[in-house]
């Protein structure tokens, strides 16, 4: 073997081979160099989830926090203020003294000491607080990043195969989580809030069975500060009455450090937790001040239970609520993942079932044989011998693209799959340029070893013309495509490189053979 | 020496001389479909016009429920005010030897609900539910879910967009280099025909436009470049060696009938495998296979018809003003 390229063309098919093995055979071992090609969600089935992280509620979060901590700074200070209130739209706190005076004063302490906000007159007696665009940016970073995180560690706790968690955009959080079979629970294990408040029942804080009759003593409007929370019944759409309780809880779930199942007096299954040391003193002095009060535990918004405090309770809780145990599990395991400071919602769900993603596999399968015998029949019907090399470059071809899949760590989808099939009829026109130019030179009297050369020289430069074009279009794709049309764009482009490859390299090596063996003639 | 063709070699078809009527007939085709674009409007599949699209599987007890069973289940007014779809399409999906349904509801309005609360409501989750008690707990199967919510759709819709007009002007710029920019006209002309026609006959056909079909115009985009570029490369060289003392048309001509037999074999191949797709790939590859179907075999007749012809006019057309700036002086 004297001509180098054949070494080349070795090289390449064992490479092929080597990174082809674990697809066909199954093989998952460590010490072998290559893996198996990913398949797309909708070959393997799972999910794929678009989360929107409400983070305009993070900034509106910190104002209402600001407004407190201003005005607790404004007693202390004895400035006279008449109100001190947050404006969402423009990311200020507005505040209005009762006169120019205290105004000054407190607009030179502002300046002075709150950094993150311009300080301005506004109105007669006003003072505006406008939150700093870099502040308002990094809020809004923190808090997709902190739900990012908080979705990370559920996810973790579920127990899936290569979970993939990543953000999109400013506000977007994308969870794809392969094979997984109960869409439903997984959906809501991970936009689950999971905001656990204690909420004493003091003062106003009252219960009662309808809406109606709770707030019948306050004009049907909650009194300021108070918000009506529904209580839970057996099951979890059963409402079984209303309460009335103070918007700002006693103690939230951010002390927690574990939550697992357990059961109840009754032995229903039952959530115990329990808080790190500055939360268990902290929950130790509310429940010792506040003994024979009820304390109602409220998760998201929902009163689970309200028990009476008998006793100052040290670094331990429950949480009872007629659960089933299945919902009992996922609750402890979000708690103990810990709560998203700012909900989530779905802007976009792909689930495929596992049977759907067989069905086209098996579909994909049977069509691209089907395509690929056709269009190799057509070839040595139409091109004979010169035919063969055809068909060698398009076997190549294919095994090339599976191979580049599993180097490059892309995903084959559906779509991706169809590329294939397409590759491989547009990969023989490199082959039918050139035979047509190989025949044009015999027939204009050239003996078949210069028809060849002559033919592949002038056919080069066409067929990287005509592919470099197409694969512009392939690039565009893959940076605009999402997921299945990625996997097209990706399979399209290594299809276009490597079908280059066959039809200039691979297949001159063996025309250029049949050329020297035919002597005068030449079987095209 | 004798070859098996499908064209004589020594075919000269006026194909130039054509290019009249052809460009009369484009022209009229492509208004035709920008016309029925515009009339008739694109029937947008959820991954743009947003909404909840679910495909089902109905085993167990409920293996033998019709198409009727599962309509009469979605009618609207069976639906709790939990889910408040509207305009639900019920179709049947074949899988073998299964009993599948694909349940539609199109339109932002059918996800907003999910999208304006600040909860996780779950439209997926509250369709399952509400099958499963027309038709028993564990006698559906979700064969696949796809929501798309309204800031979704609108950011794919544009994308969409973004990504043919990008597609566009790489190559008319990667043409211009390599060629020269009086033959990019033709090259975008010919592939903006081609992608025209086929978005027309989808309009026309109502067929649904999703991101798989708007992959498939990008393809026949990069195929229908593919081809005229054959045939201008044939020119260029044309123009430089054999023909250069020939008359523009002739030239052109020729390059267009020495390649004729190219164009037509690679598009015969090409639909061989599209073919297979189309009747073997299943429900979901069928669209995107006819897609392709309809712009290979447009993008053949517009290589050969429209790209070069026009490539010729315009050079005509630029002789002609110099000669007439020539005249003036």
């Amino acid at each position: 073997m004297k001509d180098k390229r054949i070494w080349v063309i070795l090289a390449v098919l064992i490479a092929c081979v080597i990174y082809l093995v674990p697809t066909v055979t199954g093989l998952e071992e460590t010490w072998w160099p290559a893996q198996k090609i990913n398949l797309g969600l909708d070959l393997q089935g799972g999910m794929h989830v678009v989360l929107a992280v409400d983070v305009a509620k993070a900034v509106r979060d910190e104002l209402a926090h600001d407004v407190e901590v201003i005005e607790s700074v404004m007693k202390e200070r004895k400035l006279a203020y008449e109100s001190a209130l947050y404006d969402a739209q423009k990311n200020a706190v507005v505040i209005e003294f009762a006169d120019a005076d205290a105004r000054t004063q407190a607009g030179a302490y502002l300046e002075e000491n709150w950094n993150d906000f311009d300080v301005n007159n506004t109105g007669e007696l006003g003072l505006a607080l406008t939150m700093k665009e870099d502040v308002y940016t990094y809020i809004r970073q923190n808090a997709l990043k902190q739900a990012t995180e908080t979705i990370k560690n559920r996810v973790d706790e579920f127990n899936v195969r290569e979970p993939e968690i990543y953000t999109q955009g400013s506000d977007q959080i994308v969870v794809r989580l392969p094979g997984v079979v109960d869409p439903t629970r997984a959906k809501e294990l991970i936009g689950k809030t999971a905001r656990l408040e204690f909420k004493l029942v003091t003062d106003k804080g009252s219960f009662a069975q309808t809406r109606e009759q709770l707030l019948a003593a306050y004009n049907n409007e909650p009194p300021k500060g108070y918000q009506v929370y529904k209580q839970r019944g057996k099951t979890r759409d059963e409402i079984a009455g209303y309460w009335l309780l103070r918007e700002v809880p006693e103690m939230t779930g951010g002390n927690l450090t574990d939550a697992r199942v357990g059961v109840d007096d009754m032995q229903m299954p039952a959530i115990n937790f329990s808080f790190n040391p500055e939360g268990a003193k902290r929950f130790a002095e509310i429940t010792g001040a506040n003994i024979n009060n009820s304390l109602a535990i409220v998760l998201d918004d929902i009163v689970y239970s309200a028990p009476r405090i008998n006793s100052r309770i040290f670094g331990h809780g429950q949480i009872t609520g007629n659960f089933t145990r299945e919902e009992a599990l996922d609750l402890a395991l979000v708690l103990r993942a810990g709560a998203l400071a700012v909900p989530v919602r779905i802007d976009e769900e792909r689930t495929v079932g596992a049977t759907l993603g067989e069905d086209s596999i098996a579909k994909g399968r049977f069509s691209f044989i089907v395509g690929t015998l056709a269009v190799l029949i057509f070839m040595v019907i139409y091109y004979r011998k010169t035919g063969i090399a055809a068909i060698t470059a398009l076997v190549l071809n294919v095994m090339m693209i599976m191979a580049g899949l599993a180097l490059f760590g892309a995903t084959l989808t559906l779509p991706g799959i169809a590329g294939i099939v397409l590759t491989i009829g547009m990969a023989v026109d490199a082959n039918v340029i050139i035979n047509e130019r190989i025949r044009e030179e015999l027939r204009n009297g050239k003996t078949p070893i210069s028809a060849v050369a002559t033919g592949y020289e002038r056919a080069t430069w066409t067929i990287l013309d005509a592919n470099i074009t197409t694969l512009v279009a392939a690039i565009v794709l893959y940076n605009f495509g999402t997921g299945p049309i990625k996997g097209f764009a990706v399979t399209l482009t290594i299809g276009l490189i490597s079908s280059v490859f066959t039809a200039i390299y691979v297949t001159r090596v063996i025309v250029e053979v049949l050329a020297k063996r035919g002597g005068s003639r030449l079987s095209i | 020496m004798s070859f098996f063709e499908i064209v004589p070699n020594n075919v000269n078809i006026n194909f130039v001389g054509a290019r009249k009527v052809a460009i009369g007939i484009s022209l009229l085709a492509v208004l035709a479909s920008l016309a029925v674009i515009f009339f008739y409007g694109f029937n947008w599949g959820i991954d743009f016009a947003g909404g909840l699209e679910m495909r089902i599987d109905l085993k167990n007890a409920a293996q033998n429920a019709t198409i009727g069973d599962v309509r009469a289940a979605m009618a609207e007014k069976e639906l709790p005010p939990t889910l408040p779809l509207t305009g639900v399409q019920v179709n049947s999906f074949i899988i073998p030897g299964k009993n599948s349904y694909t349940i539609k509801a199109k339109g932002e309005e059918n996800v907003e609900k999910s999208g304006g609360e600040s909860k996780l409501t779950d439209m997926s989750a509250e369709l399952l539910t509400h099958l499963n008690k027309k038709f028993g707990e564990g006698n559906v199967e979700i064969v696949s879910t796809d929501m798309v919510g309204p800031r979704v759709g609108a950011t794919l819709r544009k994308k969409g967009v973004l990504a043919i007009v990008y597609a566009l002007i790489g190559i008319l710029i990667y043409v211009g280099f390599r060629f020269n920019f009086r033959y990019s006209p033709g090259g975008v002309i010919a592939l903006a025909h081609d992608v025209i026609i086929t978005a027309g006959v989808f309009a026309l056909l109502q067929r649904e436009i999703n991101l798989v079909i708007i992959a498939s115009l990008l393809t026949i985009a990069g195929y229908s470049i593919n081809d005229t570029i054959v045939v201008f490369d044939r020119i260029r060289e044309g123009r430089e060696k054999k023909y250069r003392n020939k008359p523009l048309a002739e030239a052109v001509n020729r390059s267009i009938n020495e390649t004729l037999s190219r164009t037509l074999l690679t598009s015969a191949t090409t639909l061989f495998v599209v073919v297979a797709l189309l009747f073997l790939g299943g429900e979901i590859l069928r669209d995107f296979a006819l897609a392709l179907l309809i712009g290979i075999s447009i993008g053949t007749y517009s290589s050969i018809f429209i790209a070069s012809p026009i490539y010729l006019m315009l050079e005509d057309w630029l002789a002609s003003r110099r000669k007439a700036k020539g005249a003036a002086r």
